[in-house]
């Protein structure tokens, strides 16, 4: 409905709402980029020559290369395990009816709304009991059970968006069902499939609750390392907000690839 | 399912991983004893419930100021991106970005504040403000979440029956009132459910901020019983209180759920 508000008024206002969402990220961003003495100068430098020796401190005088290996591999991993063993059970999902499946479905949903504390306790017991604490394999498993309901909602309603007709007519030409499933349908869901990854890498990669729980030294990710470094150093901000730049920046260029499909992962396919 | 079998197990055992010594024998209900009569438990669910009302309402409603806004402008493919910047941000970072902010000599938000002639606030030093700035930092990560899924909701409405108030010489606050809002409801009630269950899990962002400080003024439930099972190492009492925060996540959707059905029957 257009209202009788005057354009410029909407964009105005826009605009207004617009900086208070961005101003924090311009704030940490100008801050990564000053010296120690700009960071905390008081009244704050508006006008200073940006310079990158924050970047280079952290990218190659610091431990935190190791941590994002460490994140890479954990969210790397747990996305392709999630990916190779949801797609085909959300096909099954979407393609195949049988008994109690309106319940499978509601339980693969309660793993996402279910309160981290009571997922981590058994995680943490079983892995402290087999020796796994501080490993990737450990995040590697955890981040798999919450990515595989994200993988199996997701692709489940790109799934069901292909109309039928398609396989039908291929089982018709003799395709077998497995056959239908890897030329068919597998081919044209292929976006699905790297907007649903992309997403489970972002949920993985932004993922603090478990990792601070389940890593010590060897296995720590990114953001048990930022929040280490808070507590551990007093807080030198010039250099925190250069490691929070560059830990944010991969999932922030993905994500506005795949912005179009953001809020579907956001809501677990809720809404479209 | 077996790590929940896992964990009503634990919880009606003692077990405490600082005393070895006295194995994890049965103890029936006194995890759960020992909790009710813990008053910072029944703080930590206060401090909860609060967070959780206010920070889901003040995002509604501001998610549905941008939503309608963005509506109405041709240039929403040039906004959206942006909007979405503070959720993909990772929490920790966001923690981080307002921990800076709100600093009580360097932040730049005393700063500004100070230029218009106000005196500088502890933000996240005292009880009364700390909490209200944890909510800012929340609305602030997940209002264009709300406000992404409310467009979405406009979008989608039929143009017809605005067509027809217009005819009828409706007003605008009439419109909102008994045309868009009705139809917006279903929508409205899952972007509430979707928001309500995050923000009850809410934890990485009150870490890096408070850690639950000062005092106790914004432990949350998950923070305290993160604490419980973390720091003082008591599994079984831990345990115990992710049972009943489940409990809570599924007597609210129940009857979150039975109130849209009946409403819609009514």
């Amino acid at each position: 409905m257009k209202s009788t508000v005057k354009p410029w008024v909407i964009h105005i206002s826009l605009a207004i709402i617009l900086a208070f969402f961005l101003f924090p990220v311009f704030w940490v961003i100008t801050t990564s980029l000053k010296t120690r003495i700009q960071a905390i100068a008081m009244p704050p430098v508006w006008l200073f020559k940006p310079m990158f020796r924050n970047y280079f401190k952290v990218l190659f005088q610091s431990p935190f290369p190791r941590y994002f290996a460490n994140s890479l591999i954990i969210s790397l991993s747990a996305v392709f395990i999630s990916i190779a063993c949801g797609t085909p059970a959300a096909y099954a999902l979407s393609r195949y009816e049988f008994r109690h499946k309106q319940d499978l479905l509601f339980w693969i949903l309660s793993t996402r709304m279910a309160p981290p504390i009571a997922v981590i306790i058994p995680f943490f017991m079983m892995f402290r009991a087999v020796h796994m604490l501080d490993s990737h394999s450990a995040l590697i498993i955890v981040y798999i059970t919450f990515n595989l309901s994200l993988v199996i909602w997701l692709m489940r309603g790109f799934f069901s968006e292909l109309p039928e007709e398609l396989e039908e007519a291929a089982l018709v030409d003799g395709a077998s069902e497995l056959g239908v499933f890897f030329r068919i349908a597998l081919p044209l869901v292929s976006p699905g499939i790297v907007a649903t990854m992309i997403l489970g890498f972002l949920f993985s990669w932004n993922e603090f609750f478990f990792a601070l729980i389940l890593t010590r030294k060897v296995a720590q990710t990114v953001p048990v390392a930022i929040a280490g470094y808070i507590g551990f150093m007093g807080i030198r901000w010039e250099e925190m907000t250069a490691a929070a730049v560059i830990s944010s920046l991969p999932t922030l260029v993905l994500a506005i690839v795949i912005h179009k499909y953001l809020l579907r992962g956001l809501t677990l396919g809720a809404i479209k | 399912m077996l790590p929940f079998v896992y964990c009503i197990y634990n919880s009606l055992h003692f077990y405490d991983l600082t005393k070895p010594a006295r194995g994890t024998p049965w103890v029936g209900a006194t995890n759960y004893s020992l909790l009710i009569q813990d008053a910072r438990f029944w703080h930590s669910l206060k401090i909860t419930f609060y967070f959780v009302a206010a920070g889901v309402s003040i995002e509604l409603a501001l998610g549905y100021v941008i939503a309608s806004l963005l509506n109405e402008v041709k240039a929403r493919k040039v906004f959206l991106p942006l909007f979405l910047i503070p959720m993909i941000i990772p929490p920790i970072v966001v923690g981080l970005i307002w921990r800076l902010m709100y600093d009580f000599t360097l932040g730049i938000i005393n700063y500004l504040l100070g230029s218009v002639g106000f005196l500088p606030q502890p933000w996240l030093g005292t009880s009364s403000l700390a909490m209200l700035s944890i909510i800012i930092t929340d609305v602030w990560e997940w209002t264009p979440l709300m406000g992404l899924i409310l467009l979405a909701g406009l979008q989608a409405l039929p143009q017809e029956p605005y067509e027809a108030a217009k005819i009828d010489g409706a007003g605008m606050w009439n419109v909102l009132r008994y045309i868009t809002l009705p139809m917006l409801k279903p929508i409205i009630l899952v972007a509430v459910l979707l928001r309500t269950m995050d923000a009850f899990k809410w934890f990485d962002t009150i870490y890096i901020m408070t850690s639950g400080g000062p005092g106790i003024a914004t432990e949350t439930a998950s923070l305290y019983s993160y604490l419980i099972a973390f720091n003082f190492f008591n599994i079984g009492k831990g345990s115990a209180f992710s049972i009943i925060m489940i409990a809570i996540v599924i007597l609210f959707c129940t009857f979150y759920i039975r109130m849209i059905t009946a409403k819609e029957h009514a």
